[in-house]
């Protein structure tokens, strides 16, 4: 859904699974660089490890200038006091889907995963068997398939959105 | 903000995957609610795949609990209270 008010300024909410797959983090600042390049307001939720390690990438706040804790996030969509343009969401667990169907079901546009890790494939099946939108790639160490969907993705969304 | 630790509960299943979780309440329980995603039980928002089921049992009201690291919980609580809101804004099964 396109907001049509030409005051509305996009923006877009990161929310980070469990940071135990390290492609987590350089994906999401990968992404966080994507949307602030294209002047979408970005906030960044997961769980303290998960904010701890973007935190570390990004000592100096270049990239990340809004955080939140994982469950204030949920709260706050599951109460309206935030509804993003889109919500990307970091997957390479069954809990990570359970996470996508939650976002997906409480904002008013859509949620997309994102996911990455060992179980790629078969989590984005489940995804797409949910009617979960996904972008996937067997990544582990090399976040190169995944950057370039991640590109096209945003370039695509953006596009609608400006 | 939506801390867990601050109710008392039992743990019946553990690390599941959330189907697991939900087959579990499906089969072990005779009144079985569905909640939406986001439903707010006690301090905590319920994260999960639609269909979400609660189990009620007397008093007792059992949920899934799902953890970004852990995979999803089947807890246990009593609360008079939740066990009402489920059975006046869920949809029973």
């Amino acid at each position: 859904m396109n907001n049509t008010n030409p005051q509305h300024k996009p923006q877009a909410l990161l929310l980070l699974g469990c940071p135990e797959v390290a492609m987590q983090t350089s994906l999401a600042l990968f992404t966080l660089d994507l949307l602030v390049t294209d002047g979408i307001n970005t906030l960044i939720a997961g769980n303290n490890a998960a904010l701890g390690l973007v935190r570390t990438a990004d000592p100096k706040g270049y990239y990340v200038k809004d955080m939140l804790d994982l469950d204030t996030a949920i709260a706050d969509l599951a109460e309206k006091r935030m509804d993003p343009d889109i919500c990307y969401v970091f997957i390479h667990n069954d809990a990570g889907i359970s996470y996508l169907a939650t976002v997906n079901a409480l904002i008013g546009t859509q949620a997309m995963g994102i996911i990455f890790g060992r179980e790629a494939k078969a989590l984005a099946q489940q995804c797409t068997g949910l009617q979960l939108k996904n972008i996937w790639a067997r990544a582990v160490h090399n976040p190169g398939p995944l950057k370039v969907k991640i590109s096209k993705e945003i370039e695509h969304w953006a596009a609608l959105n400006r | 903000m939506g801390c867990i630790e601050q109710i008392t509960y039992e743990i019946l299943l553990s690390k599941a995957t959330f189907k697991e979780s939900s087959a579990f309440i499906r089969a072990n329980y005779s009144e079985v609610y569905i909640i939406p995603p986001g439903f707010r039980m006690f301090n905590v928002f319920i994260i999960g795949v639609p269909p979400i089921y609660v189990g009620i049992s007397g008093d007792s009201i059992t949920f899934p609990y799902t953890k970004p690291c852990h995979g999803t919980f089947v807890m246990k609580t009593q609360s008079k209270e939740e066990v009402e809101k489920v059975q006046k804004t869920g949809k029973p099964v």
